[in-house]
């Protein structure tokens, strides 16, 4: 610790010392292949993420650069006033902060837009308006169902999104309903015109007065019928609020027995754009049991690590459990059960989880990459829990196997010190 | 460097290899040791290749990786500043450093040690750990933490001064390291 330093200022000896004592403590974290690997894997992520950043930007450029010079013209042909940014109450107050609203248990909430618009949301019914401009509005349904009735004009603009589903709208009234817990999404649409953008059907879905659209996630089927002549238009709109019973579903093509298909979040890129935490959040929103019972490895995989990587250690476990009981050959898999080791390498109650994992990874990963990463883990746990016997056979193994890794030298001192006890 | 701005698909891992132990060592000693260490490594080359096209000198590039480091390495301490207050634990210290230590009585010195870390501010805590852990010379203190070297002598200054008393008005601490000192004696 003393080479380098004749420089300058003089050294205070005890801050020394405590330096000197917590850099032996401390001494160099495992750097293993492994992580070069997942390195390399998130620095690809990034990089592609980077790129779509850079065409979405040239691209809002070039389309604002359009859209200003449109405007400038338009303004400049007609002398017209600029059209006024829509307002919005929610029961007649202004409307809450961030726009997040949650209707009552008991009563209807109706979000009134200045251009005559509304919004009707059903009791317990959660949802935002992500955003108002002169042309109208978006709206995200969390939970519960709304019923719009919307005032046509020539250039009017409304979106509403309820889960991964996308209602684009003209002029018109419509119910549109979403359970995120069943994953199911329904459409009623009592005059005008909507188009639905669904991950199950494919292209945007255009639906006309009178239709119905459900769509299930879980069974992978979407039906597009009839409203029955019982069934009046949407609340809001002068008449009883629709049934909402369960139309003519279509089962899956596949047959019930075949597992639905999920539904690609591309979670590995978002990680890469450091948005763990998003990630966590949005598996919440589709519950935790669906997203690991029917994720993709690439999805599964993104949770864990985000999991970890946001302190929510409890998911993180229980995502890499689920993408080895899902995947149980891929590699991933194996490195899961390495992450294992080290999710329970604090636990409390003893080291027996941490030292099983790490076993396992030992045995399955044979010569992997990660084996003097896992070997010397399990070693300062050993340690760590005064179980010197065993940490002394896996420090000279590790030794025996990688005399020059990362853990060599606190090997070298645990063989040492045993060596002097004698 | 070449390799790097040329695409090399190589150079990736060869800057990682190459790099990502001395970076995983500092920020290991400023934090403890914990299971976020690899993580913020990862995260330091991310943004290493985030900003390396700003990077005009190739020489520098070890330089320019530790001042990035540095300043994952400050975000991530008053993160963790802001934790404590936010949830302390029932000893007022997150609860997150291990040692690799059989011993009993070295494991609560480091802990303890970390706890003075804690109480020094996050600029005087770097430059301490630069300059007495890491062994660096003024000017390379001043070039990582990006200050002039009179403000890193003074901030090495500070945050020594501040260890130093505290170690010495700690019993527990002051007992150890003089129990330390014997033993390195006799061992001569």
């Amino acid at each position: 610790m003393s080479a380098e330093r004749s420089d300058d200022v003089a050294l205070d000896p005890a801050a020394e010392r405590v330096a000197d004592f917590v850099s032996a403590e401390v001494g160099s974290p495992a750097s293993a292949k492994s992580s070069e690997r997942e390195f390399v894997r998130r620095l690809g992520r990034f990089r592609q993420a980077q790129r779509n950043r850079k065409r979405f930007v040239l691209g809002a450029a070039v389309a604002s650069a359009v859209i200003i010079v449109g405007l400038a013209g338009s303004r400049f042909r007609d002398h017209a006033p600029a059209t006024p940014v829509l307002s919005y109450q929610v029961d007649n107050r202004d409307p809450p902060s961030g726009g997040y609203i949650l209707a009552s248990q008991t009563a209807d909430a109706v979000v009134a837009f200045s251009d005559g618009s509304t919004v009707r949301m059903a009791a317990r019914a959660r949802g935002r308006v992500v955003e108002v401009n002169s042309r109208g509005a978006k709206f995200a349904l969390d939970d519960g169902k709304v019923s719009v009735d919307v005032v046509h004009t020539p250039r009017a603009q409304w979106t509403f999104e309820a889960g991964p589903f996308r209602v684009s709208v003209h002029g018109t009234s419509f119910t549109v309903a979403w359970n995120p817990v069943d994953a199911v999404f329904e459409v009623r649409l009592a005059s005008g015109s909507v188009s639905v953008a669904s991950p199950v059907a494919g292209p945007e879905i255009q639906m006309r007065a009178g239709q119905t659209l459900k769509v299930s996630l879980r069974d992978q089927s979407s039906t597009l019928g009839t409203m029955s002549s019982t069934e009046g238009p949407p609340a809001g709109t002068g008449a009883g609020s629709p049934s909402f019973e369960p139309p003519t579903i279509a089962p899956a093509a596949s047959g019930p027995s075949e597992s639905p298909r999920w539904s690609h979040r591309n979670w590995m890129t978002a990680l890469s754009e450091n948005k763990a935490a998003d990630i966590v959040a949005d598996a919440d929103r589709r519950g935790l049991p669906t997203v690991l019972d029917r994720a993709d490895s690439e999805d599964l995989w993104a949770l864990a690590n985000a999991a970890r990587y946001a302190g929510r250690y409890s998911i993180a476990s229980r995502a890499l459990d689920a993408h080895r009981r899902r995947f149980p050959s891929s590699e991933r898999s194996r490195e899961a059960a390495f992450l294992l080791g080290r999710l329970h390498d604090g636990d409390r109650d003893g080291p027996e989880s941490a030292l099983r994992w790490y076993d396992r990874y030992l045995v399955e990963a044979h010569d992997g990459v990660g084996v003097s990463d896992a070997l010397g883990r399990k070693m300062t746990l050993l340690q760590r829990w005064n179980r010197r016997a065993e940490a002394l056979t896996v420090a000279r193994d590790y030794l025996r196997r990688f005399p020059r890794g990362t853990y060599a030298n606190a090997a070298r001192a645990l063989v040492r010190s045993s060596t002097a006890d004698q | 460097m070449g390799a790097l701005r040329a695409g090399d698909p190589d150079a990736p891992a060869a800057l990682w290899a190459r790099y990502s132990p001395s970076v995983g060592r500092v920020l290991a000693k400023a934090l403890g040791p914990s299971l976020d260490i690899e993580d913020l490594t990862q995260e330091v080359f991310l943004r290493v290749f985030g900003r390396l096209p700003s990077l005009r000198d190739p020489s520098a590039l070890r330089a320019f990786v530790l001042a990035v480091a540095m300043n994952v390495l400050k975000w991530e301490l008053r993160r963790r500043w802001i934790g404590r207050r936010v949830r302390l634990s029932g000893s007022g210290t997150l609860p997150d450093i291990e040692s690799t230590s059989a011993d009993a009585e070295a494991r609560h010195a480091l802990r303890r040690c970390y706890r003075i870390f804690d109480s020094l501010p996050t600029k005087e805590r770097m430059a301490f750990v630069l300059r007495y852990m890491e062994g660096m010379t003024i000017d390379d203190v001043a070039a990582a933490l990006e200050v002039s070297i009179s403000t890193a002598k003074r901030w090495v200054s500070r945050g020594a001064a501040k260890v130093a008393e505290q170690v010495t008005g700690d019993p527990d601490l002051c007992g150890f390291f003089a129990g330390e000192r014997e033993e390195d004696a006799r061992e001569r």
